[in-house]
């Protein structure tokens, strides 16, 4: 494997890692910083608004949510810490109950119901038709930032071609699709 | 610090949809797939505007031309089951 080759493996590792922490991040590193900001500000929107609608509790749960967490673990650097946050709030209403874990929904039904009475009263659950907006918007927004790592790995290691440059017509010189940028020096 | 508890205050407890907006949420979520979809196809942030414009409008439409289709159907096996 020459320099060359093993450097633009550690770019496209290093804008994978940061678009995983903070999406868009991998294209401003590679000098994309238009791009970046569309992505950043699509992905932001999408989980937070989300968030919003469904709380951080139910929606933000690997034991009650589990393939709603897998979708949102996408955008990592925002499920991460709200896991954190959603963990403790939980930990305050099984605190409150006497409980040590959530209980399980078919074989502890009294004790779930009970755990879901104390989180609606102390407001951290949401109910049809907010949870059904959040499921969409958390999981989308999860999904749409694997397409941006994927997009951000695809430049890096292309010196700046998209994801799926294959399939786009050919840049007309000086045109509005100019040359694939190098990497530093893009949109 | 009051910013970060509010902030922390609206994520632990859910907003409240205001009625009948619930369609209305697609729209925004289209333009995010329209703009990320288009991120992965574009080879300057120039192109952006007008190709996310047409992809979010191809999605509002195809999604509406379902909805009527299925809609067609439903009015149809009501009439004739």
């Amino acid at each position: 494997m020459g320099v060359q080759e093993l450097n633009s493996t550690a770019r496209a590792i290093q804008a994978g890692v940061l678009s995983w922490i903070l999406p868009g991040a991998g294209h401003f590193l590679l000098g994309h910083r238009g791009l970046g900001l569309v992505c950043f500000v699509a992905v932001t929107f999408c989980f937070w608004t989300g968030l919003a609608f469904g709380g951080m509790v139910p929606s933000v749960n690997p034991v009650t949510s589990r393939w709603l967490f897998l979708a949102e673990l996408g955008a990592g650097g925002y499920t991460l810490p709200s896991l954190v946050i959603s963990r403790s709030a939980e930990k305050r209403v099984l605190t409150g109950l006497g409980f040590g874990r959530v209980p399980d929904q078919q074989t502890e039904r009294d004790q779930y119901n009970a755990y879901l009475r104390a989180a609606t009263r102390m407001g951290y659950m949401s109910y049809y038709p907010e949870s059904d907006v959040a499921q969409i918007y958390l999981a989308t927004a999860g999904l749409l930032n694997l397409l941006v790592i994927l997009d951000a790995v695809a430049r890096a290691q292309t010196g700046g071609l998209p994801t799926f440059h294959r399939e786009l017509p050919p840049v007309r010189q000086g045109g509005p699709g100019r040359p694939a940028a190098e990497p530093g020096k893009g949109s | 610090m009051p910013l970060l508890l509010a902030l922390g205050w609206l994520f632990l407890n859910p907003v409240k949809l205001p009625p009948g907006t619930r369609l209305w949420m697609l729209l925004p979520l289209a333009a995010c797939v329209a703009a990320v979809y288009r991120v992965t196809r574009a080879r300057d942030v120039r192109q952006m505007p007008r190709a996310t414009l047409v992809t979010f409008l191809n999605i509002v439409v195809g999604m509406a031309l379902i909805a009527v289709a299925f809609y067609l159907v439903h009015i149809g096996v009501k009439r004739f089951l």
